[in-house]
């Protein structure tokens, strides 16, 4: 009988057991279709921007969001296939019915897959674990955006992080059936091994705009459609491609420079000196120059140098770090950043007639920052020799918008070198134009190496940075609020340059962070013990008391 | 009601009647700081992020740490029999135990507070991240909890108790992690991540309330007390 009860017992348990797992489990998944989420991030990081949302009320028309989905992806990329749903999920309420979203699995369809390859979504190789080997499958992660005949692709999703901007940035360009060109003047290093190349910066900057890139030498004219041109002032530009530049500014164009007064050399170690080029003569008629000098700074990255055998890693007050603090307030493009780092930089200054144009200092050193002149030093072990009154902040970009005068007004036009003269020719007659109204736009940044493969690798944030001033001038602030949320770099800051006092700092907080509420627990516990034992003895005093009477 | 707050006060104060909970807090608390500023001040970074990523790691440890003596201990010293034949129903002691080590571990992470001070007073934090990871912290310790005061109900011997619950605990963590999820068919991995008691702390730790974590931490916290009070039954029919 009691076997039985027993019995009768443990079915009805397992009975029991396996109802509550059957309710959580569809409890479980009815919230997993019907959640809500409260974004706690300062920025909103994991909602969608305001940037996007205004993009997705301007629509006006449907646009169809197609997403290539394979229905076997390896675990990881499954992951993401749901983070996928979720964001598309929320354009598509902002949207106002105007986004038709729609999943597709190209996997057993051959004319679509070919259809996909022409579009530009191929096929990709997914690596997963299978009985404990490395296997590779295939599978699609790609988005189509059409909007009638215009359309984009995002070809691979290797992560949701960017996922916003580069949805958002293919909306932007499907509705603008304009194509947004920017003429890159300067060396076209485009190798992804040259650490000095600019492979990364073109293949972020291509996902937005066509970039041409264009040797110095060639540039004779710049069309005056042109978004933007960046000029990149590692190498000196010949008379007729400054003309090119300062005309196409003056037809109120949007000119971004980036430029070095102080050239390294490589074959030397660690040497530099200072150098002439012909831009600097160019910025200086707009009212922008740039000195003979180092900025160093105690706000700075970490640098590997080689001594023989040894790699070490050290702070180089040569590539100053530029905290929050550093960035133009008012300006959109840089004001919610947090960090740049421009390497061997020099101090600009506002000379000369600015007269008809805004400048704004977009990026400054920190107060604990100084220069250094000829010869330079770039040891980072070196004994520095400053005192207070060395301290100041340098800028390091400016922004500038307004009318500018032509550097060549009033000066012979230099030749285009690819149409000479033959003779008996007669000399065609170039109109020059001798200013531009109050639009033109010129951002000069003085640091050409903080944009190569070596740097962006070392510090991300260079490249939002630059993609920030790229978007300000060329497609005004829309993006921007979208990628100025990825913000990774959050330095810390003690308030102080001098090096004791931040160790003091340090070993408080480790001190307090550490043992101090331990201390406080275990003096807490012993007086708890001895009040405990102090009643105890009370207690049993006054029952010996009572035993006694 | 009354009864569940009355289980709760002894058993809370009973924490602090033996020398096991100061142990226990200072251990963690020197680890847990230890570990945190050994990497801080490298990383530069006015984050708790690195703390936050070692918590479900000590939580392992710890928390069947706390429960493994919570009917282990009663069943040794005998207790166990006068506590069951109390006029108070099992579902109120289980209860009772429950959010007696709840408020103990909870008083524990928010000892913490000395890094929050540190990373404010260096830096300019996120503060959504910091009160996420300690949300996220103080769910995921309570689905610890309640996996290790089962695994307690189940065995009589402190040290199986505490070996039974950080085995669960570590399945339950490591069936949503890269490492299992890598080796299980792509169809199933989005179960097996929903799954993992890992993958919902790094989710609400991101500064994000989802109800879908909360739901899910509650669903494990309910199961598992569910579970200890069917292994309590089975313990009375016999």
């Amino acid at each position: 009988m009691a076997k039985r009860h027993i019995v009768q017992s443990s079915t009805q348990s397992v009975t029991l057991i396996i109802l509550l797992m059957g309710i959580l489990f569809f409890i479980n998944i009815l919230s997993y279709r019907l959640f809500m989420r409260a974004d706690l991030t300062e920025k909103k990081e994991y909602t969608v921007s305001e940037s996007t949302r205004n993009v997705l009320k301007s629509l006006g028309d449907i646009v169809n969001v197609t997403a290539y989905f394979s229905q076997d992806l390896p675990p990881y990329h499954a992951g993401i296939r749901t983070q996928v749903e979720d964001l598309l999920s929320e354009y598509a309420a902002y949207s106002e019915g105007n986004l038709n979203i729609e999943f597709v699995d190209p996997s057993a369809d051959e004319e679509l897959k070919a259809r996909l390859a022409r579009m530009g979504i191929p096929e990709v190789p997914l690596g997963e674990i299978k009985r404990d080997k490395q296997v590779i499958s295939m599978g699609f992660m790609g988005i189509a955006i059409q909007y009638g005949d215009n359309g984009e692709v995002i070809p691979f999703i290797r992560n949701i992080s960017n996922l916003e901007y580069d949805l958002t940035a293919a909306l932007l360009k499907v509705k603008d059936k304009t194509e947004k060109i920017i003429i890159w003047v300067g060396e076209s290093k485009t190798d992804q091994q040259d650490p000095e190349g600019h492979y990364f910066l073109h293949e972020e900057l291509n996902k937005t705009f066509v970039v041409r890139p264009m040797a110095p030498a060639q540039v004779t004219v710049i069309p005056k459609r042109t978004s933007l041109v960046i000029v990149d002032g590692s190498s000196d530009l010949p008379d007729r491609a400054l003309y090119a530049i300062d005309q196409y500014l003056m037809q109120d164009g949007k000119v971004i420079v980036l430029t070095d007064r102080v050239t390294l050399n490589p074959d030397q170690g660690l040497s530099a000196a200072s150098t002439d080029q012909s831009i600097h003569g160019l910025l200086e008629s707009y009212g922008i120059s740039i000195a003979k000098e180092l900025v160093a700074d105690r706000s700075n990255a970490m640098a590997m140098f080689n001594s023989g055998m040894v790699r070490f890693r050290l702070p180089y007050p040569f590539w100053p770090k530029i905290g929050r603090l550093g960035f133009s307030p008012d300006n959109p493009a840089v004001n919610q950043l947090e960090s740049l780092v421009l390497p061997w930089t020099s101090p600009l200054s506002i000379t000369g007639q600015v007269d008809g144009r805004t400048v704004v200092p977009l990026v400054e050193t920190s107060e604990v920052s100084w220069v250094t002149r000829e010869p330079f030093d770039l040891n980072p072990q070196q004994k520095w020799d400053i005192t207070e009154d060395d301290l100041r902040k340098s800028i390091l970009a400016y922004d500038l918008t307004g009318r500018f005068i032509s550097y060549f007004s009033g000066k012979p036009i230099p030749k285009d070198p690819s149409a000479p003269l033959t003779a008996g020719e007669e000399e065609e007659t170039e109109e020059e134009i001798d200013s531009s109204t109050d639009q033109g736009r010129l951002i000069v940044v003085a640091s050409t190496r903080f944009i190569t493969n070596q740097f962006l690798s070392l510090h991300p944030e260079n490249m939002m940075f630059l993609q920030n001033i790229v978007d300000h001038l060329a497609i005004g602030n829309d993006l921007i609020g979208i990628r100025s949320r990825q913000v990774t770099d959050r330095p810390l800051s003690f308030g102080t340059t001098d090096e004791k006092a931040v160790e003091s700092k340090k070993t408080f907080h480790r001190v307090m962070g550490t043992v101090m509420i331990p201390i406080l627990i275990v003096f807490f516990g012993l007086a708890r013990t001895a009040m405990r034992k102090q009643a105890k003895k009370q207690r049993e005093q006054g029952s010996k008391e009572t035993h006694h009477e | 009601m009354n009864d569940v707050l009355a289980i709760f006060r002894r058993e809370f104060r009973s924490y602090f009647d033996s020398p096991v909970a100061y142990i226990f807090i200072t251990v963690f608390l020197v680890l847990a700081g230890w570990l945190f500023y050994s990497g801080f001040f490298i990383m530069n970074f006015a984050s708790l992020r690195s703390y936050f990523d070692l918590l479900p790691w000590m939580f392992l440890f710890f928390v069947p740490a706390v429960t493994m003596r919570l009917w282990s201990e009663e069943k040794k010293l005998g207790t166990m029999e006068l506590l069951m034949t109390l006029p108070v129903r099992d579902i109120d002691v289980v209860i009772g135990k429950f959010l007696a080590s709840f408020s103990f571990m909870t008083l524990t992470i928010l000892l913490t507070f000395p890094l929050i001070i540190t990373v404010f007073a260096l830096g300019n934090p996120d503060s959504g991240p910091i009160i996420g990871g300690y949300l996220g912290a103080i769910l995921m310790g309570g689905a610890y909890l309640s996996i290790g005061m089962f695994a307690s109900s189940l065995n009589e011997n402190q040290i199986i108790a505490f070996i039974l619950g950080v085995v669960i605990c570590f399945g339950l963590f490591m069936v949503g992690e890269g490492f299992v999820l890598m080796r299980v068919p792509g169809s199933w991995a989005a179960f097996f991540q929903y799954l993992g008691l890992g993958s919902h702390f790094r989710s609400i730790g991101r500064g994000v309330i989802d109800s879908r974590d909360i739901v899910y931490y509650f669903s494990v916290i309910f199961f598992f007390l569910f579970m200890n009070l069917r292994a309590l039954e089975s313990r009375k029919g016999h």
